[in-house]
């Protein structure tokens, strides 16, 4: 059994209590959902549980956490990590190993688990989970979601006790999580206690027994599954969560373009092997917000690099009004926000972010795009020193002030809650009404309903 | 063809230290064709052909092209190129080491070796960051290339300062908040146990890699007499 009583946590150097008060309770075979609008505290709930708090994040703790009548403070990190399994929101950085199979048993092996133990397990764990294939696999190779699945796997090897979630999902399209979701019910149905982060609530229907609301670092609700999935629309609405029922994103597109073409794409192919060969014909207008879907690795990130120029199509052409565009010319023409904003900020302040490469740009052109997007205030501060929504629109002020008519974005709404998806809804129909055309990869259904007016799988 | 941790470390090392001794270019290519010969033999995407069309081509500029032109510019670049050139084979022995050393291996050899724990993980980490280095490098490169960040600057020098100034900053951002989540998930997994881990991927040394070691030793050895008798200078 997981208890706390009466927790609060400040992290160091901060004035505020980023967890204020938290008691709960969790028992074997139970899954509790804690979600809530970002900044609320739930990622400080599980680095609690799983100890990173205080031995990674230093700060100041009150109240008590127990597992298993055990007070986790009394014991090392090394020692809890055997009690307690963590599955984080980014794939790419929780792999110590860079071997599937290498990263699985990492946790049994570092306890110094009998060799036979460890082999047996992860033998029984690639038949249960069905994954014999992605044993061999390298962590380059892999695709978000099959990265996520071996980390889940690697919890379900590990044979703690408790397994801690944060936001899990974030990067994973439908099929990958419904993957994850039975690999959560396998581990309750061997009475571990799974506690979960998460803000996509959707899928885990039927999974979590148990939920609580969590703002400005408090517990405001606590839930029955029943309770918390029956709850109506305006109150989710008004807590500012996501769906709680699965929404099909197909559903009321238009799927073919209009008569009249600006970008039109003929008979093109991509460098990627996974596209096997597929050739594509595609046109899309300015002015429109279209949703690019599809499968997790099968080539959608990669689908708008070349568009943008990034990498050289392997095949066929990309005309813009009605002339083919080289490489070197759409790069000129397209603007990019990466999956990661960190990559693509360079300047000591968001004024003069703008300002770079835009050399013909005036200060009041861009002051007047980051009036447009809130980003006024802002103007003299460090580009890293914004919230990653903040980071993002100043990715988006940077192509205005470019005069990019072409905006590709990568997966925009990744870990953001109700309030901070719809907000970027808002603003790219508001950026796609001026006649800027939005192409936006994607698996966040809720997102394509609200923003995009059509889709396109690949 | 499966070498040691061990044996690659010292091959890597042997390898330098020719590299450094030798000035003769047919020993240097015989080293080159040496380790790719163990690249290959070691599995098809070990072998590195970019670094072997670089070498070719750093060759090629100092035999054919040097000769050619104004005797400044080949003064001016020489040092570059011959510098440069000669560290190959070591370049080589690298790309052997990490792409075929699994980070468990690394873990379970340098335990049994007792090497302390803290120097283990800083070298496991070191493999493990490199080829996440290449994906955050190749990340920003896209990212510049979309913004020309130097537009509008006309001193070629400037603008390449512009442009490393560009990149460095994200990726010294993005390097410190993938070293911080790295040691988030490892401490998670218990990587700080002192007891002794269990050494899954530890194998003992092969007589192939005892007698590999033994060429090259021998090779560096007659390296060093030859610069020592000035026999190939």
């Amino acid at each position: 059994m997981i208890l706390m009583k009466n927790v609060s946590f400040k992290y160091e150097g901060s004035e505020n209590y980023s967890l204020k008060d938290i008691n709960l309770t969790l028992e074997k075979g139970e899954c509790l959902l804690v979600t809530g609008p970002s900044g609320g505290g739930k990622s400080t709930l599980t680095k609690l549980i799983n100890g990173l708090i205080p031995a990674y994040f230093e700060g100041e703790l009150k109240g008590e956490i127990y597992i298993d009548g055990i007070n986790i403070s009394d014991i090392p990190m090394y020692e809890l990590s055997g009690k307690v399994a963590s599955v984080f929101q980014n794939p790419k950085t929780q792999f110590f190993n860079i071997d599937a199979e290498d990263e699985m048993a990492f946790a049994l092996e570092n306890q110094g688990v009998d060799e036979r133990i460890i082999t047996e397990r992860l033998e029984r764990a690639a038949d249960e989970l069905g994954i014999k294939k992605l044993m061999t696999k390298n962590i380059f190779e892999m695709s978000g979601g099959e990265k996520q699945i071996i980390a889940f796997a690697g919890a379900y090897v590990s044979d703690a006790e408790v397994i801690v979630l944060d936001e899990p999902s974030a990067n994973l399209d439908r099929e990958h999580m419904e993957i994850i979701r039975d690999i959560m019910k396998k581990l309750m149905n061997q009475n571990k206690m799974i506690i979960i982060a998460e803000h996509r609530l959707a899928y885990l229907r039927n999974v979590a027994t148990r939920a609580c609301y969590m703002k400005n670092g408090q517990i405001l609700e606590n839930f029955t599954a029943e309770e918390f999935y029956g709850m109506s629309e305006n109150k989710r609405c008004e807590m500012g969560l996501r769906e709680l029922s699965a929404v099909t994103a197909n559903n009321n597109f238009e799927t073919e373009g209009k008569e009249k073409t600006d970008i039109s794409v003929k008979n093109m192919k991509l460098k990627y092997e996974a596209f096997n060969g597929k050739e594509l014909n595609l046109s899309f207008n300015y002015g429109e917000v279209i949703g690019i879907v599809g499968h997790n690795g099968l080539g959608k990130s990669t689908f708008i690099r070349t568009l943008c120029g990034i990498i050289r199509e392997k095949k066929g052409e990309i005309c813009i009004s009605g002339r083919r565009v080289s490489c070197k010319k759409r790069k000129k023409k397209c603007g990019m926000v990466m999956q990661d904003v960190n990559y693509q900020l360079f300047s000591d302040s968001v004024a003069l972010e703008c300002k770079l490469g835009n050399g013909q740009v005036s200060d009041k052109e861009i002051y007047d795009i980051l009036e447009e997007l809130s980003l006024l205030d802002k103007k003299d501060v460090h580009p890293m020193s914004l919230s990653g929504g903040e980071k993002q629109r100043l990715a988006i002020a940077t192509m205005l002030a470019g005069g990019k008519k072409i905006m590709m974005l990568d997966e925009p709404t990744s870990g953001l809650d109700y309030e901070n998806m719809m907000r970027i809804s808002r603003l790219l129909k508001k950026v796609a009404e001026k006649g800027t055309l939005c192409l936006v990869v994607t698996h966040d259904t809720e997102f394509i309903r609200e923003a995009c007016s059509r889709i396109i799988t690949i | 063809m499966k070498l040691d941790i061990r044996t690659k470390i010292i091959i890597t090392l042997l390898i330098a230290t020719c590299a450094s001794l030798n000035t003769n270019v047919t020993v240097e290519i015989g080293m080159m064709i040496f380790i790719g010969g163990l690249q290959l033999m070691s599995g098809k995407k070990v072998f590195s052909p970019v670094l072997v069309i670089l070498y070719a081509v750093f060759a090629i500029t100092q035999y054919a092209i040097f000769p050619v032109v104004p005797g400044w510019v080949s003064m001016l670049l020489s040092m570059f190129v011959v510098n440069i050139r000669s560290f190959f084979p070591v370049v080589m022995c690298i790309v052997l080491i990490y792409r075929t050393t699994r980070i468990s291996e690394v873990i379970a050899t340098f335990t049994n070796m007792k090497v302390p724990r803290g120097i283990i993980i800083t070298i496991a980490i070191g493999i493990r960051y490199i080829p996440a280095l290449a994906v955050e490098m190749r990340a920003i490169w896209e990212a510049m290339s979309v913004r020309n960040v130097a537009e509008g600057i006309k001193n070629p020098f400037k603008r390449v300062a512009v442009n490393m100034e560009c990149y460095i900053v994200p990726l010294f951002i993005s390097s410190i908040k993938t070293a911080d989540e790295l040691s988030a998930a490892a401490m998670t997994r218990g990587i700080e146990n002192p007891a002794p881990p269990t050494c899954r991927s530890y194998r003992k040394m092969s007589p192939g890699d005892f007698g590999l070691i033994a060429v090259i030793l021998l090779f560096t050895a007659g390296n060093a007499y030859a610069r020592y008798k000035g026999v190939l200078l």
